[in-house]
């Protein structure tokens, strides 16, 4: 199992030089000029160069890379060339909502998706089936900034049970907080509770139909609790990978969210960051974003190793 | 494994005629056949769809418009049919174009393995661990908006998503007693990966490009939300959601029918995808629609 | 245009008192009536909530990028040593005095001043500021606003000279804004100055969060007094809450989440008519949207095409479409209450039959660039429209903003779909830039002696007589030649809840809220 660790762990290393080349080359072949942003549009063309001379903008792109890449591996994520602020900083100030917000989608996948999959499967292809699963097929297929708009206009516009926006850090006021986030986090819980709804059921109604769970059925176990502590026990393992597959998913819907909802999370850093070439910014949010989901895959693995106790290393 | 349809009974009962049978799929083809003859009936509309009326924008429905006009007087119904051609164009095109590459590196790096198998994965890792819209949203921003680099976009994205689902695949398949009978008796690999890999493929590809086409046909969507789809005076469906929703207290049904369509097709495809599935008896949990 | 959900400024136009102390004329805004100037203790304390679209990306005044809309919020914080009331006169601030002697320019400064860290604010302190913005290491996006002045003296502690290399009528309105705003001396050498802004304003900064908000509270020893004698500023704290999504913003007036916004576009503030707990004021302020023609290369260095073009388009449907029937139709950057408005200017009536026949019949393929950013793509959607029949072939390219202004820098695009907001502080900051030879943004790539020589004329001017005529002249010039082709002017009113009154504007409408009163 350790080996099997560091193996996996020395794996990642390959895997982020390839994200960090990627990221830097796609980020250079944005057009236009970032000076713009920082300067204005109506400053001079000697302005902007010097600008640029002060970024080091003029230096070739591989010295560019290798004086990012340096940093990075000594702890110096730069500064935002947009505000002059550390990007570590940025980060860290960005990282609640987005975390929170995912932990949000999260908790509701667990405690919607996961009661919900069970019924549907239990109660297969009855009424109470047709209508989750085609509540799933539903969320599955809206796209989030159509949902978003639609609960703002009729929570928040319509209803006013919401405030249209704003974010307050939960430390500070935590009832002011989850009140904001709960239409964001509906919008990006959809998905997750849709895909683990799905999941659950399909485990489930497969998990019911093994040797065992007929053996118990024949021994005269209640069948409330053949479902949930043999069968649903089994049937959670592709839950748990499903679910941590979303993870990458989630941080594409709250880039999205984020933007709807003006929230200050890793999302709106990044796209901002891509309209006002901010690079550095960028560059520094998707590598910990890239890193996140790669040690989420990693720790996947390792629960699936552990809830199955099939599968060796 | 046993599910909805008993193995046992319908194993030898041809796929397409199992799909046929399945109400999911009796659904979803009928919503996507009828997306594809929009498409290529909407230049029997002409310059419909882009015809601005400003003394009429943003009306309901009515006898002269029957899904009514957006904000700047244009006919919706006209412009969800011209829609239709982008986003036949992103499930087709750019998820094809993934299936061919994505395909290709799959079989190159399961079969030949080593440090060929390496180097591809690491680099299908990383892209994966990019968040979708993130990448998709910079290679647009980098090679400029429009169709054809929406259409680029969305195929890097999904490229790595086939890749790693074929690779998979081919992993379990070569240790299989027949191929390696095949390559004992000299078969060229190339005839082997083509003769006798790939058709095993074709039910674990058929279903993960039906649940590719959904989440290719959001990516776009979410990329016209953005600004970054399809160019003026093309239409696009995402981004006709995204005008509405900015008019949406002006008129409801500028957002609701061009949103409609576009849950109705992701939906075809997600329960395609599921009908597939079944078909098949593809079960893998990578197989599992989301975005 | 107007419709009874806005209302004409009502503008207290106060003759100046010169050299009087704080006798700052309180523009009153609050068309509802409610009055701020009169009783000191009511409505005093209370938090505002401002809804602010434009987060500025450092409060540094002298690294300020945006044209002016940072302003609002450095108004907050600064204050310089002289003021420009909304009619154009000035009035005493950080400076109780000042006189102007051709080449030089004498302040005497206020006693007793602090900056909010504590450290005095004497000649020195001032000196250090203006010396900061000139300085080309400093980068200053100022630099160019102080480049008439040779030296900054301090004679004595309260008093400060500036020597001019040439005289400069603008010098004294540049001193009135951004470059010449006062920071702390102590604080600017501590570092990391943008995000934490120490001056004498009214209020003392207290944080930001980025694309959250930002908050002031307020100054207990601000220097200012109101005219009846009571202290400023009147609220407790200020709030500027960062929200970008139009829509959203419009929701957070309406639920009562903000006070005071900076902007709305027509399409949501028509929806605020008839709300008795918003007051909307049309302040004269508009955004101002044109097309600028390349006239460097082919079709648009032909003027009959240029012609062709301004005859396709549809001014009054380009505002129908994008400003909800909220516009007004100018010929220029001009705005009717403007001294150098002329009605008389037309450009080139509706008439794409006769552009097209102009044309002569082969559609002529031009590339139109556009911004990102709503609601510009729709009016661009809809030129191309009104230019397909008019007989061009025009191809719209919506770009981010940064591409765009490169292909417009390397003249790389035949239209160009912009906008700016005016009137600006004065008409050369508006017409300089874009229509000299030498100008930043001379998008159209003109090389036009006649107007080099009218904007030369215009801006070396103190007499206003001789200005008008000159930019009268230059809008003529621009016009006749079709070089730019201005649309619609949406209306920008200033819109604030009921219970908020004694906002005070600058001559461009950014707001000083020292004054600002919340009733309870």
């Amino acid at each position: 199992m350790i080996g099997y660790l560091v193996r996996r762990l020395a794996q990642l290393i390959p895997v982020l030089f390839v994200v960090s080349v990627v990221l830097f080359l796609l980020l250079r072949l944005l057009p236009g000029d970032p000076t713009t942003e920082i300067l204005g549009q109506e400053a001079s063309a000697a302005d902007r160069a010097a600008l640029r001379a002060d970024l080091g903008l003029d230096t070739p792109l591989w010295r560019q890379f290798l004086d990012w890449i340096g940093g990075v591996l000594t702890g110096d994520l730069g500064r935002s060339w947009l505000t002059d602020e550390p990007v570590a900083g940025v980060i860290v100030d960005r990282l609640p909502a987005t975390v929170e917000l995912g932990l949000i989608a999260l908790l509701l996948a667990v405690l919607i998706g996961i009661p919900a999959g069970v019924l549907a499967a239990v109660r297969r292809r009855t009424a109470t089936d047709s209508a989750l699963t085609g509540l799933g097929v539903l969320a599955l297929s809206t796209p989030h900034f159509y949902l978003a708009a639609l609960l703002i206009l009729v929570f928040a516009i319509w209803l006013r049970v919401v405030p249209p926006s704003g974010y307050v850090p939960f430390t500070e006021d935590p009832a002011g907080n989850l009140v904001r986030m709960v239409l964001p986090a509906i919008t990006v819980g959809s998905t997750v509770v849709a895909v683990v709804l799905r999941q659950t059921r399909g485990s489930l109604l497969a998990a019911l139909g093994e040797d065992y769970i007929r053996t118990a059925e024949a021994t005269g176990l209640r069948r409330r609790r053949i479902v949930t502590v043999y069968a649903l026990r089994n049937a959670l393992v592709p839950v748990v990978t499903v679910t941590a597959l979303q993870i990458g998913a989630l941080m594409s819907a709250t880039v999205v969210t984020e933007t709807i909802f003006t929230l200050p999370g890793m999302g709106t850093l990044i796209v901002n960051g891509i309209f006002s070439r901010d690079l550095p910014v960028v560059q520094g949010a998707v590598l910990v974003v890239v890193t996140f989901v790669l040690l989420v895959n990693l720790v996947t693995d390792l629960v699936y190793a552990w809830l199955d106790p099939r599968i060796t290393y | 494994m046993a599910t909805e349809t008993t193995t046992t009974r319908d194993a030898r009962r041809p796929v397409l005629t199992r799909l046929l049978r399945d109400r999911r799929a009796r659904f979803a083809l009928p919503v996507l056949a009828t997306v594809a003859v929009a498409a290529v009936a909407s230049p029997l509309l002409g310059d419909r769809s882009a015809a601005t009326d400003t003394d009429r924008l943003l009306t309901g429905p009515s006898a002269r418009h029957l899904l009514g006009t957006d904000e700047l007087g244009r006919d919706v119904l006209a412009r969800i049919v011209d829609g239709a051609a982008v986003t036949l164009a992103v499930a087709t095109v750019a998820v094809g174009l993934a299936l061919v590459l994505g395909t290709l590196l799959g079989l190159v790096a399961g079969y030949r393995g080593g440090w060929i198998d390496a180097l591809l994965m690491r680099t299908v890792d990383g892209l994966l661990a990019f968040p979708l819209l993130v990448l998709a949203l910079t290679v647009v921003a980098a090679l400029g908006p429009g169709l054809r680099n929406a259409l680029i976009a969305i195929a890097v994205v999904a490229t790595p998503r086939f890749a790693r689902v074929v690779r998979g695949e081919v992993l379990s398949l070569r240790t299989r007693e027949w191929v390696s009978a095949a390559h004992i008796v000299g078969v060229p690999t190339p005839a082997l990966l083509r003769r006798h890999l790939l058709p095993h493929l074709a039910g674990t590809l058929g279903v993960f490009a039906a649940l590719q086409a959904s989440t290719a046909i959001i990516a776009e969507a979410s990329l016209s939300f953005l600004g970054l789809g399809v160019q003026p005076p093309q239409p696009s469906w995402g981004a006709m959601v995204a005008a509405g929703t900015d008019h949406l207290d002006a008129s409801w049904s500028l957002s609701v029918f061009p949103g409609l369509a576009i849950l109705l097709t992701i939906a075809a495809f997600n329960l395609l995808a599921d009908a597939l599935r079944d078909a098949f008896d593809a079960h893998r949990p990578d197989l599992t629609p989301g975005r | 245009m107007d419709t009874p959900s806005v209302h004409p400024a009502l503008l207290s136009r106060r003759a100046l008192l010169g050299g009087t102390v704080g006798a700052l004329a309180a523009v009153s805004l609050a068309a509802c009536g409610s009055d701020s100037g009169t009783a000191g203790g009511k409505g005093r304390g209370g938090t505002l909530t401002v809804g602010f679209d434009n987060e500025p990306t450092t409060l540094d005044p002298a690294l300020s990028s945006a044209i002016s809309s940072d302003r609002n919020v450095l108004n907050l914080f600064y204050d310089t040593l002289l003021r420009q009331d909304r009619d154009g006169s000035f009035v005493p601030a950080l400076a109780d005095r000042w006189t102007e002697d051709g080449r030089t320019v004498t302040f005497t400064l206020r006693e007793g001043v602090t900056f909010h860290d504590g450290t005095p604010f004497d000649a020195e302190a001032a000196a250090f500021n203006l010396r900061r913005v000139i300085d080309p290491a400093t980068r200053s996006t100022k630099a160019a606003a102080l480049k008439n002045v040779g030296s900054v003296d301090v004679v004595d502690a309260r008093t400060l000279r500036l020597t001019l290399k040439a005289s400069d009528p603008l010098l004294l309105i540049h001193l009135a804004h951004e470059p010449g705003m006062m920071a702390s001396p102590t604080a600017v050498k501590a570092g990391d100055y943008g995000r934490k802004p120490v001056g004498t304003g009214p209020f003392v900064f207290d944080a930001w969060r980025s694309k959250v908000q930002l908050t002031g509270k307020r100054n207990p020893t601000y220097w200012r007094r109101a005219t009846d004698g009571s202290a400023l500023p009147r609220l407790e704290q200020v709030v500027f809450r960062f929200v970008t999504d139009t829509k959203v913003l419009r929701a957070e007036v309406t639920t009562g989440g903000v006070q005071l916004v900076r902007t709305l576009p027509p399409e949501e503030f028509n929806q605020l008519a008839g709300d008795k707990q918003i007051t909307m004021t049309d302040t004269g302020v508009r955004r101002s949207y044109y097309v600028a023609l390349n006239v460097t290369r082919a079709p648009f260095n032909d003027p009959k095409v240029r012609a062709a073009f301004a005859m396709a388009i549809d001014r009054e449907g380009v505002g129908k479409a994008a400003a909800g029937g909220q516009y007004d139709l100018a010929p220029s950057f001009a705005t009717a209450k403007d001294w150098f408005y002329d009605p008389s200017i037309t450009p080139p009536a509706l008439d794409p039959a006769g552009a097209k026949t102009a044309l002569g019949g082969t559609p002529v393929p031009i590339t139109v660039v556009a911004r990102r950013r709503a609601p510009d793509p729709t009016i661009a959607e809809l030129l191309q429209s009104q230019l397909t029949a008019a007989g061009f072939a025009p191809k719209v390219e919506v770009l981010e903003a940064q591409t765009q202004l490169d292909r417009m820098r390397k003249q790389d695009f035949d239209a160009a779909l912009l906008v700016i907001d005016i009137p600006r502080l004065d008409p050369s900051l508006s017409f300089d830039p874009y229509f000299s030879s030498r100008g930043s943004n001379n998008w159209s790539g003109l090389a036009d002696s006649t107007l080099d020589r009218l904007l030369d004329t215009a801006a070396a001017s103190e007499d206003r007589a001789v200005r008008k005529q000159a930019y009268v002249e230059v809008q003529k010039r621009i016009v006749d030649e079709n070089y730019w082709v201005f649309l619609h002017q949406p209306k920008s009113p200033l819109i604030h809840s009921a219970k908020l009154s004694g906002i005070v504007l600058d001559v461009d409408g950014q707001w000083r809220l020292d004054e600002a009163a919340l009733a309870s």
